[in-house]
C-alpha cells in the first residue's frame, strides 16, 4: 500500500506469524495468526530500535546474512505456512515480530516505554544461537538466545514457538522494570521471573483468536465444529478441556525447553499443599507452574461468567441458549488480552526486592482496581482471590481493601518537592523519602537509592479512561557482619559466622497521582521477620559461597529444569 | 568342616595417570588364588601419553600383561583371571578392556584380559544390555530395549560436545565479564585462557564418549561360555564364587530405590539425553546443517555491527558445554558400582567414582553405615574429588581413622592426576582439604606417587584375621 504524503502516518502494522508453533494445526494447516506492532523503518535483519536480529549460530560459528528489509508492511502475508517454517528469514521475522509485540504489550500496560535492563536500546535476538534444546535471556549478552535441535520428525526450531519467544522476552522485560528479582531470595521470587513469563507468554498466545478457535475445537473434540455452541455445555472442566488439548498439541519435544506449565496447571489439584508444604514444589519452575495455575484458573472461570451472562441476555430463563462459535472465541480472547494488561500493570505495584507470590497478588488487586473500578462484567478481582486463595496463596494487603495495598498516609511532608520534578527526576523523589523518612519507617541507617522515575498514562482497555501516574522505585541497602544482624532485627541463621559479610535488601514502589501526592508505598524493610526467613533460606541454598557464580542465570536454570537433577549440595571438603 | 576362607588378600595398585587399575587377589590354602580385576582404564598417562597413541596402547598391554602373569600365565599360556569389574563406563574406568583395532594386529590390553576367561563380569544394573530403556530398575524388560542406549545418546552428546568446544576453542570462547555494548568492543580473551577454557571441556568430553570396543568386550567375556555377566544395583546379592568374602552391592541405587530418597524426574532425564545425543551427532554432520549456504559466512566474517554478539554468544556457548558435560560426567558417575569385600575383619570399600547422589542410598541405612564404620581399606572415590567422599555420612565415622604408627589404622589408596580436572581450588580434583584430612588420619598413598616411565606398580597385603594392611616389597 503506497500512502499519501498527507495522510496521518501509520502507528502500527498487522503481520503475520506463527500463532503458537508448527505443531499446531487446524486440519492440516499451520495456525497462523496477524500480530499488531509498532510500524518503524527497519534495517535488514529485521533490525528496528528496540530489536536487532543477528542470524549468528555459535554451535557451527556460522553467520547469516539476512534478507534485504521488505518494503511491504507484511512481508510474510498469505503465504503457505509450509513453506515459512523453513525459510531462516522468516524465522528471524517471526521471532522479531514477536518480541516487538511483547514488548507493546508491556508498553500499553504500563503506560510508558519500558526499557531492557542494559544500557542499550536494542536487544539482540538470536534466532539459530546454538544446536541445543534451549532457549534463554541473557542480561549480560544483551540477548535472547534461541536454539534449534533435532527432533523426531526433523529439526525443530524455538524461534518458531510464540509462547517461548514471549517467554524469554518477558524474562528480559521483567529484569529491566525490577532488576532484583534475579537476586537470590526465597523460593518465590526465584519462581515468579518463571510463573509469571509463563503467564504472560500463554495469555498472550490465548488473546489471538486463530489459538482459542483451536481450544474450542480441542474443548468439543468434534471433527466438524458446530457454529452454535450451547451455553450450558461451556462449563469450566469443557474449556479446560480444551487448554490441556492445546497443551497436548504444542509441541511436545520442544517441553524440554518450555516447561510444562499449561499441562500442568490444568492437572494440578486445587490445593494449598503445593505452595505450602511440597518439597518438590520449591523448584522455581514447579513453583512458578502455581502461580501459572491460579491464574489460568481465574482466566477460564471468568471467560465462563462471561458466556453465562451473554447465555442470560438471550435466554433469561437460561439453560437452553446458545452462542455464536464467533463470539465466544472473541470474548476469550478478549478475555486474555484484559488479564494480560491486568498481570503485566501489577508490576508497578510490586516490591522492588522480596516478591511474593501475595505481594503479586496484591499489586494485581490494587493495579486493576485503580484502572477497572467496576469489575462486574467480568469479576476478575474476585475470580483472582479466590483461584489464588485455592492454591495457597493470600494477599499481603489490606482485608479492608479487598487485598489491595493500604493507601499511603495523609501526613507527608511535600513542602520541600516540585511537583514537576517529581515526575521525572530521582533526586527529587529522593528528597521526598528523606523528608518523610520517619512517616515511610525507612531503615535512617541504610544506603538509599532511587531506580527510577517514571510518569505513565494508562488506559483502561474497557472504556477508554486514562489514568496518569508517577511510578518510582528504591532500593535500600545494608551491609552487616553476622553478629550485627540483630541491629535490625533479623536472625542470624545457624552456623554463620560472626563476622560473615552479609548485604541486606529494602526497598520499595513509589506510586504518586496526577497531583503529586503518593497514593501508594509498597514496602519491604531491610529488617524484622521476613528478612530473617529470607536470609535463612539464602544460607540454606548456598547462595554465600563464593565460588557459586551464576553468570548465565536463566541459561543454567533451563539446563537444570531439562536434564532434571536437582541441584545437590556440595560437601564440605 | 570349617568353611573355606582366603588365607591372605593380596592388593596390586597399578599407577595409570587418570584412571582406575586394581588387581585384588584372594589366597586360599593349597595354591587356589583367585584374582579380580578392578576397573583398567585411563584417559591420560602423562601428558604426551594419551588414549589411542602408541606408547598408551604399549603401556596399558604392559599392565594386562602383568596381570596375566600374576594370574598364572606362564611362557604366554594359561592364567585364569577370577572375575572383572568395571565399575561404570568412563574411560579412565574401562578403555583398558579395549581390544586391537586391526585382526591381524598384536594382542591389544583388552584381548589380554579377554584371553584370562574371566568367570565373572561384574558391572552396573544400567550396563544390561537386555534392559528396557525406561527400566527403573534391573532385569525390566518392555518398552523399547536398551536402557544402554540412554548411554549411548548420552555419549553421543559428549561427542557432539568435544566437537564443538575444539571449534568454540580455535576461536575464543571467553568473553571478559562486565563489559557491555554501550562500551565497545570487548577485548579478545588470551590465547592462554581460551585454551585452558576449551582443554577443560574436552577432557571432561572425551572421558564421556563411548568406548564401544571396550564396552563390547565386557558384553563379550560376560557371554563366554563358563562365564557369567552379573549387573548389580544396591541390595542385589552378588555371589562371586569366592567362599568366605562376603561381596556387598552399595550402589548403585535403581531409579526406584533413589526415587525414595530424592524425587527425581527420570523419564524428563531419559528425553533430555536422547535429544541431546541426537541433537550433537546430526548437526555436527556437515549434511545435518540447517539451511546450507544461505548467504552464510563463517564467524570470522561476521559484519562489524554483529561481532561483539558474536563473542558474548560464544562464550554463552561454552559455559553452557561446560556444564552440560559436567551434568553428564556427575551422571555417568552416578552409575558406578559401590563394592564392600567383607573377609573376616577385613572391609576393603571401592566406590568407583560414585558421588554424593549415588551415596545418599546407602548412607541411608543404618546397616551399611554400620558396616562402612568398619573399613580397613579405603579407595578413595572419584580419584579424590570433593564430592565423591561423604564427609559427614562416610568419613566422619570410618573406625580407624587415627594417628600415625596406630597398628589398625586405616589405608587409604587414591588413583589420581593433578591438574587434569577443575579450574578453582574448589573444583580441583583431588580436591586439597580431603588430601590433607586423608594423610593426618590414615596411611596414604597415591599413584601420583609412582613411576610411570615403566608400569610401577605397589603391593599390599591384608591380613582377614585383624584386617591390617601393610605394603610389601619395594
Amino acid at each position: 500500500m503506497v500512502l499519501s504524503p498527507h495522510a496521518p502516518p501509520q502507528r502500527t502494522r498487522r503481520v503475520t506469524v506463527i500463532a503458537q508453533d508448527p505443531s499446531v494445526k487446524s486440519g492440516r494447516r499451520i495456525v497462523t495468526a496477524a500480530l499488531t506492532i509498532p510500524r518503524e523503518d527497519l534495517k535488514d535483519g529485521p533490525w528496528g530500535h528496540r530489536v536487532q536480529v543477528v542470524d549468528y549460530d555459535a554451535s557451527l560459528d556460522r553467520y547469516r546474512r539476512p534478507g534485504p528489509a521488505s518494503e511491504r508492511d507484511d512481508p510474510f502475508e498469505a503465504k503457505d505456512p509450509a513453506r515459512l517454517i523453513a525459510d531462516p528469514d522468516f524465522h528471524a521475522w517471526n521471532a522479531y515480530a514477536i518480541v516487538m509485540s511483547t514488548l507493546s504489550t508491556f508498553e500499553f500496560a504500563l503506560g510508558r516505554r519500558v526499557g531492557w535492563s542494559f544500557r542499550g536500546h536494542q536487544v539482540k535476538v538470536v534466532p539459530h544461537a546454538f544446536a541445543d534444546a534451549n532457549a534463554f535471556y541473557s542480561r549480560q549478552d544483551e540477548s535472547i538466545l534461541f536454539g534449534y535441535f533435532q527432533g523426531k520428525k526433523g529439526p525443530v526450531f524455538t524461534c518458531l514457538s510464540h509462547d517461548v519467544i514471549a517467554h524469554e522476552t518477558t524474562h528480559a522485560l521483567l529484569d529491566g522494570l525490577r532488576e532484583r528479582y534475579m537476586d537470590p531470595s526465597s523460593p518465590d521470587q526465584a519462581a515468579f521471573h518463571e510463573g509469571f513469563a509463563d503467564v504472560v507468554a500463554l495469555l498472550s498466545v490465548f488473546a489471538m483468536s486463530g489459538v482459542v478457535e483451536r481450544i474450542l475445537d480441542l474443548s468439543g473434540g468434534d471433527a466438524a465444529p458446530a457454529r452454535r455452541i450451547a451455553v450450558r455445555k461451556l462449563t469450566e472442566p469443557y474449556l479446560f478441556g480444551g487448554l490441556l488439548g492445546l497443551a497436548e498439541e504444542m509441541g511436545s519435544e520442544i517441553q524440554g525447553v518450555r516447561g510444562a506449565a499449561l499441562r500442568r496447571s490444568g492437572l494440578l489439584e486445587k490445593s494449598p499443599r503445593w505452595y505450602r508444604t511440597e518439597v518438590e514444589y520449591q523448584e522455581p519452575h514447579k513453583r512458578g507452574e502455581i502461580l501459572v495455575a491460579a491464574v489460568l484458573h481465574a482466566f477460564v472461570g471468568a471467560w465462563r461468567t462471561r458466556l453465562e451472562a451473554l447465555g442470560n441476555e438471550i435466554d433469561p430463563l437460561g439453560g437452553t441458549g446458545s452462542l455464536d462459535r464467533k463470539r465466544v472465541v472473541e470474548e476469550g480472547a478478549t478475555l486474555a488480552s484484559t488479564l494480560l494488561t491486568t498481570a503485566i500493570r501489577a508490576l508497578d505495584y510490586a516490591p522492588t526486592v522480596d516478591l511474593k507470590f501475595g505481594d503479586y497478588l496484591s499489586a494485581v488487586l490494587t493495579g486493576d482496581r485503580r484502572l477497572r473500578p467496576d469489575d462486574s462484567k467480568y469479576d476478575l478481582r474476585g475470580r483472582l482471590r479466590r483461584s489464588f486463595k485455592a492454591f495457597g496463596i493470600e494477599p499481603r494487603g489490606e482485608p479492608a481493601e479487598g487485598g489491595a495495598w493500604p493507601h499511603a498516609p495523609e501526613d507527608l511532608r511535600y513542602d520541600g518537592v516540585h511537583l514537576a520534578s517529581l515526575q521525572h527526576d530521582p533526586d527529587e523523589v529522593f528528597r521526598f523519602l528523606w523528608d518523610n523518612r520517619k512517616r515511610l519507617e525507612l531503615d535512617e541507617g541504610a544506603h538509599t537509592h532511587v531506580l527510577s522515575v517514571r510518569p505513565c498514562t494508562r488506559v483502561d482497555p474497557d472504556d477508554g479512561f486514562t489514568l496518569h501516574e508517577t511510578v518510582a522505585e528504591y532500593v535500600q541497602i545494608r551491609r552487616l557482619r553476622g553478629d550485627e544482624l540483630k541491629q535490625v532485627k533479623v536472625r542470624q541463621p545457624d552456623g554463620m559466622p560472626a563476622d560473615a559479610d552479609v548485604v541486606l535488601y529494602g526497598g520499595g514502589a513509589l506510586v504518586f497521582d496526577e497531583f503529586g501526592r503518593l497514593k501508594y508505598h509498597v514496602c519491604k524493610a531491610v529488617g524484622g521477620d521476613d528478612q530473617s526467613e529470607q536470609l535463612r533460606q539464602r544460607w540454606l541454598s548456598g547462595a554465600f559461597e563464593t565460588d557459586r557464580r551464576q553468570v548465565r542465570r536463566f541459561a543454567a536454570l533451563h539446563l537444570r529444569r531439562a536434564d532434571g537433577l536437582p541441584a545437590a549440595p556440595r560437601e564440605d571438603w | 568342616m570349617a568353611t573355606k576362607t582366603p588365607r591372605k588378600i593380596s592388593l596390586r595398585v597399578y599407577p595409570v595417570g587418570f584412571g582406575d587399575c586394581f588387581l585384588l587377589g584372594f589366597h586360599y590354602a593349597g595354591g587356589d588364588d583367585r584374582f579380580v580385576l578392578v576397573d583398567f582404564g585411563s584417559t591420560e598417562l602423562t601428558k604426551k601419553r594419551v588414549p589411542r597413541s602408541k606408547t598408551f596402547v604399549d603401556y596399558m598391554t604392559a599392565i594386562a600383561d602383568d596381570v596375566a602373569v600374576r594370574c598364572g600365565r606362564k611362557n604366554g599360556k594359561g592364567g585364569r583371571l577370577h572375575a572383572v569389574i568395571a565399575t561404570h563406563r568412563h574411560a579412565d574406568h574401562i578403555n583398558g578392556f579395549a581390544t586391537k583395532t586391526k585382526a591381524s594386529g598384536k594382542d591389544a590390553s583388552g584381548d589380554v584380559i579377554r584371553s584370562l576367561k574371566p568367570a565373572f563380569v561384574v558391572q552396573p544394573w544400567t550396563e544390561d544390555p537386555d534392559l528396557a530403556r525406561n527400566a527403573l530398575g534391573p532385569k525390566e524388560a518392555g518398552g523399547p530395549p536398551g536402557f544402554t542406549s540412554l548411554l549411548a545418546g548420552m555419549q553421543n552428546a559428549a561427542a557432539g560436545i568435544v566437537v564443538e568446544a575444539e571449534r568454540l576453542g580455535a576461536r575464543g570462547v571467553v568473553a571478559p565479564p562486565g563489559v557491555d555494548a554501550a562500551a565497545g568492543a570487548a577485548p579478545p580473551a588470551s590465547k592462554a585462557e581460551r585454551v585452558a577454557f576449551a582443554n577443560l571441556i574436552r577432557f571432561l568430553g572425551e572421558d564421556n564418549i563411548a568406548n564401544r570396543s571396550a564396552v563390547e568386550n565386557l558384553i563379550a567375556m560376560g557371554r563366554a561360555p563358563g562365564a557369567k555377566a552379573l549387573y548389580l544395583n544396591a541390595d542385589a546379592p552378588a555371589s562371586l564364587g569366592l567362599p568366605g568374602v562376603k561381596t556387598h552391592v552399595l550402589g548403585p541405587p535403581t531409579l526406584r530405590q533413589s526415587d525414595a530418597i530424592r524425587k527425581q524426574r527420570s523419564t524428563d532425564q531419559v528425553e533430555f539425553w536422547m535429544l541431546l545425543g541426537a541433537t550433537s551427532t546430526r548437526f555436527t554432520a556437515s549434511s545435518g546443517v540447517p539451511f546450507p549456504g544461505r548467504g552464510c559466512v563463517p564467524g570470522s566474517r561476521v559484519p562489524d555491527h554483529a561481532r561483539w554478539l558474536r563473542d558474548h554468544a560464544r562464550a554463552a556457548r561454552g559455559e553452557t558445554l561446560l556444564s552440560i558435560v559436567r551434568t553428564l560426567d556427575k551422571q555417568m558417575n552416578n552409575t558406578s558400582l559401590i563394592l564392600m569385600f567383607e573377609v573376616g575383619k577385613a572391609r576393603l570399600l571401592f566406590p568407583g567414582d560414585a558421588q554424593i547422589e549415588n551415596w545418599e542410598y546407602a548412607l541411608g541405612q543404618p546397616a551399611y553405615r554400620k558396616l562402612l564404620a568398619q573399613t580397613t581399606l579405603y579407595k578413595v572415590g572419584h580419584h579424590g574429588s570433593r564430592n565423591a567422599t561423604p564427609k559427614a555420612g562416610l568419613w566422619d565415622h570410618f573406625a580407624r581413622r587415627s594417628a600415625a604408627g596406630a597398628p589398625d589404622r586405616l589405608w587409604s589408596i587414591v588413583s589420581t592426576m593433578a591438574g587434569k580436572h577443575g579450574t578453582t581450588e574448589a573444583t580441583r580434583v583431588p580436591r586439597g582439604t580431603l588430601v590433607d584430612a586423608l594423610k593426618k588420619d590414615t596411611n596414604y598413598r597415591s599413584t601420583q606417587e609412582f613411576k610411570r616411565k615403566e608400569v610401577d606398580f605397589r603391593d599390599f597385603e591384608i591380613d582377614p584375621a585383624t584386617g591390617r594392611v601393610q605394603e610389601v616389597g619395594p
